[in-house]
This record gives C-alpha cells, sequence and structure tokens, in this order.
C-alpha cells in the first residue's frame, strides 16, 4: 500500500510540474530564468578561465543567443494617477474605484467576452523611487466602441514573469526591485464577467 | 495543440459542463430503452427487472435531496475556501489544465471508489449501488446516502494545486459520466488496445461481479491502468454474477437506500466495545473483532 500511495504522489508531482511547464506558469519560469542565469555564471567563467589559458580559442568563442519571449504591450483605457508608493495601498485601492466607478467606460467593456484582462501599469518613478504614474484599464481590443479616453501604450520587450500571491494580491519583492532597476511594472489581472480576479501576474519589461 | 492554450472563461466551462451531464442523461435512459428492449428480444424481461429500473432512479432522487440541498452548499463552499485560502497557486483555465484535471481525478477517483469499498463507513453507502441483482445503465444511478460526501475530501488537494473548483467539478462530473455509460450488457468487448488502457463495459462488469475473483476488483474511472498499476485488475472471464454477497430481496427504493447503513449500523449494534465498534466502521467490510484477533495470533 505504501508504495502505491508513493507511486501515485509521483504521478501527481509529474502530471502537475509538466503543466506548470506547458503552460509557463511563473513557478516554472522563475525556476527556469534562476537555472539559466546559473548555467551563464558557470559559462561565463569557464569562458573566463579559457581565455586566459588561451587568447586565440576565446576569440573563436560562439555566442548563444537566447530567444527571449517578448510582451507586446497594449494599448489600455482607464484611470491614471500618480501615486504615493510609501502608502501605497490606499491610493492604488482609489485608483481602482475610480475605475470601477466609470459606469460609461465599464458599459463599453465587451464582458461577454470572458476572461478579460485588466492591467496596472506602473511607470515615470521619480528619482528617490517614492511616487509613479499609475494606470489602471483594460485593453483597448476589450472595448466594444473606441473611447474617448486617451489611451496608454504598456511597453512592449523582453520580460521577466513575477508571481503574485493569489491570497492578497500583493507583488513580491522581487519583482519591486525589477521594477525600480527597468522603470516599470504591469500587472496583468484576468477578470471573470462579474469582474472578480481569477488570476494576476506580474510583468517587468528589462529592454 | 494551440487551442489547449487558450483561456476558458468559468462560465464557459459551466455551460459545457451542464450541457455534458444533461445530455449525458438523455443518452442513459436511451441506452436503458435499448438494453430493456435488447432484454424483452432475448425473452429475459421481467417486471422485476423494470422495478428495480425504477428504484435505482428512485435513490437517484433521495440522493439529489442530500446531496444537492444539504451536502451541496457546504461542499461548494469547501472548495471555493480552500481554493482562495490555501492554494499554492490559482491555475488559468484552459484545455491543458483541465485535461490534467480530468487526468488527476481520475486517479482521485481510483482510490476514493477503493476506500469505498475497503472502508466501513464506505462500503455501507456504496454498497447500495452494487446491490442491484441486474446490471443496465439504470444501476449507474443506483446511489447510497453519503456518496455524495465522500468525493470531497479526496478531491480537495486539487483545490490545494490551485485547480479552480469549477474545474475540478466538471473534471469529476466527466469522470462520472464515462463511469455511467460503462453499466451495460449490450456492449461485450472492445478492440484490445481500448481494453488494455480504458475501463470498458467489461472491465466494469468484473468490478459489479460478487464472483470471489471479481470481488475488489476494478475500480477505475476512465483509466483501467490504475488497477494494472495497483494490482487490483481482474479480466472478465467466468460469468458475471451481479450483486453483493448478501442479496437485497427488494425494490423499494427507500429501503434500498438506507440498506447499507442500516446493516453497519446493526453491525456495530451487535459489536461490544467503543474501539470495536470504531473497528467496524472504519476497517474493511467483513471485520470483526475476533477475525482480527485470530489473524494477530496466527
Amino acid at each position: 500500500m505504501a508504495r502505491h500511495m508513493f507511486v501515485t504522489a509521483l504521478i501527481v508531482v509529474l502530471a502537475y510540474v509538466g503543466l506548470l511547464s506547458v503552460i509557463g506558469h511563473p513557478f516554472v519560469a522563475e525556476a527556469k530564468s534562476e537555472l539559466m542565469a546559473n548555467k551563464n555564471e558557470v559559462t561565463e567563467a569557464v569562458q573566463g578561465n579559457s581565455k586566459e589559458r588561451n587568447p586565440a580559442s576565446a576569440e573563436q568563442a560562439t555566442i548563444i543567443d537566447i530567444q527571449k519571449p517578448r510582451f507586446k504591450g497594449p494599448s489600455i483605457v482607464g484611470v491614471t494617477s500618480v501615486v504615493n508608493l510609501v502608502n501605497a495601498e490606499q491610493e492604488i485601492n482609489q485608483v481602482w474605484q475610480r475605475l470601477f466607478s466609470n459606469t460609461a467606460l465599464l458599459s463599453n467593456v465587451n464582458w461577454s467576452k470572458g476572461n478579460l484582462n485588466a492591467y496596472v501599469y506602473y511607470q515615470n518613478f521619480t528619482a528617490d523611487m517614492s511616487q509613479a504614474q499609475l494606470t489602471v484599464g483594460f485593453s483597448e481590443g476589450d472595448l466594444i466602441v473606441d473611447s474617448s479616453i486617451a489611451s496608454v501604450r504598456l511597453p512592449t520587450g523582453q520580460y521577466e514573469q513575477f508571481f503574485v500571491d493569489p491570497r492578497t494580491g500583493v507583488v513580491n519583492d522581487e519583482a519591486w526591485l525589477k521594477a525600480y532597476t527597468h522603470k516599470n511594472l504591469v500587472e496583468r489581472h484576468i477578470l471573470n464577467r462579474n469582474g472578480e480576479s481569477v488570476s494576476t501576474d506580474a510583468i517587468v519589461v528589462i529592454e | 495543440m494551440d487551442f489547449l492554450n487558450k483561456v476558458i472563461s468559468e462560465e464557459t466551462l459551466y455551460y459545457w459542463e451542464t450541457f455534458t451531464q444533461d445530455w449525458g442523461m438523455a443518452i442513459a435512459v436511451g441506452i436503458l430503452v435499448i438494453e430493456l428492449v435488447v432484454l424483452a428480444l432475448t425473452k429475459r424481461f421481467t417486471l422485476r427487472v423494470l422495478g428495480d429500473a425504477f428504484a435505482n432512479f428512485g435513490t437517484l432522487a433521495m440522493f439529489f435531496i442530500v446531496g444537492y440541498i444539504i451536502v451541496g452548499a457546504t461542499y461548494l463552499a469547501a472548495f471555493y475556501w480552500v481554493y482562495l485560502n490555501f492554494s499554492i497557486t490559482q491555475l488559468p483555465i484552459n484545455g491543458w489544465v483541465i485535461l490534467t484535471c480530468v487526468m488527476l481525478a481520475d486517479l482521485v477517483y481510483y482510490w476514493e471508489h477503493r476506500f469505498m469499498h475497503r472502508c466501513g463507513i464506505g462500503w455501507a453507502t456504496h454498497t447500495v449501488h452494487h446491490s442491484s441483482p441486474y446490471f443496465n445503465i439504470s444501476v449507474a444511478y443506483r446511489f447510497g446516502p453519503l456518496d455524495g460526501v465522500m468525493p470531497l475530501f479526496f478531491h480537495l488537494p486539487l483545490a490545494v494545486l490551485g485547480f479552480n473548483p469549477i474545474v475540478i467539478f466538471a473534471a469529476e462530473g466527466f469522470v462520472q459520466l464515462y463511469q455511467t455509460l460503462l453499466h451495460t450488457e449490450v456492449v461485450k468487448k472492445l478492440p484490445r488496445p481500448i481494453e488494455w488502457v480504458f475501463n470498458t463495459p467489461s472491465h466494469h462488469r468484473v468490478h459489479h461481479g460478487s464472483n470471489p475473483e471479481y470481488i475488489d476488483k476494478n475500480y477505475a474511472g476512465i483509466l483501467i491502468l490504475w488497477d494494472k498499476m495497483f494490482g487490483t485488475f481482474a479480466r472478465e472471464q467466468a460469468k458475471v454474477n451481479y450483486g453483493i454477497t448478501v442479496p437485497v430481496d427488494t425494490i423499494n427504493p427507500f429501503k434500498v437506500f438506507f440498506i447499507g447503513l442500516t446493516r453497519l449500523a446493526k453491525q456495530v449494534a451487535r459489536t461490544s466495545g467503543v474501539r470495536n465498534k470504531v473497528g467496524v466502521i472504519v476497517m474493511p467490510p467483513g471485520w470483526s473483532p475476533k477475525k482480527s484477533r485470530s489473524q494477530r495470533n496466527a
């Protein structure tokens, strides 16, 4: 019986990790990027050593270009405000409230599509990182008719994806460190037809 | 394979689940009619068969009352509570997630089903399903009072893994529906590769057999591979004698519905000592303190 339970646990773990890998879940993506970073460090160290031993061979070394996926930022329509990051929670909630009180915009959103993305975009950080410009809104593609509200274009480029705790909806510190370095952070919330968030991740465009 | 990555909304999945279950029921009733016609043509049709089928649907009605009204709300709330508070992540809803959930729900079903056969209280409720001396699609709807409660404990870990409760219910429903369609004698054996991988009417007839070599075999839902992997597989060879070792000689749905719990309660009342009473409830059917002692001494 114990052997059967062990086999069952093994099947569950393999199926689950396989699933996370196939759907590109942040758990696996983070592990992969860490693995890649470690691999690069090792490669650099090996290349450094061989360069010292034989400078000619170093020139012939092949540089492996890793094709990273690119985030194609859509244009979003919503509410923009400068928020104080020191007292972030309250101010961010106010921006969300402003978005959800804009009935004209909400009734223009094509909710019947289901699983719409709502974006939270931080940009234009101040030098001391105490403030940022925050835009919360929906993709222009998810609107029924064009909106008169000026749209904000999300950044496009290679990115890193971060886990967001589903219980708190809080972006982790690692993501914020990247955001401070690259001066942008996008939270992507998948909303159901009732406007409730069913899944969230965070993205920092790094180049 | 791109379609498997396409995000599916909760509402869409709920719609498909309802659609599948409703049509599954309609198809099952259609198959029952065919089975009855075949019985009539082969001169095996009796009023008792018809009465048994009505008793089966009678237990289904009582199962709905207990399961949907009393247990249903608690069941739903428990899944959402675990999913929202204790899940390690929240997985999106797409084809890959649904496929994996169906596979894991099938594995979970195997263990739940094995538990129902190998634990006193589990067998007390599941014995209702096995108590019919006939084997047709209406038997699939012959439920016991606690049949709606047991799956909760076995499927909750899927919510901890981050599967949306809607996906879990749909996967559970799909495994159940697949199982339902296996309750027939009309289909004999399917092509070998199918019989090797999947649970089939032939494998499930074995599961309903009271022949000694067929008892506690073929617990699978969709994949018979689980039984082969865990040593509980038996091939259909000898003619299957349906029913349980102590038959239920009634077609009164009320008596049928409570037969297992009544028998268990009587056995508990007859057994002396709290420890032994608990043993009767949690140990495999047929367990008794005397047997347990003689096994220890041997």
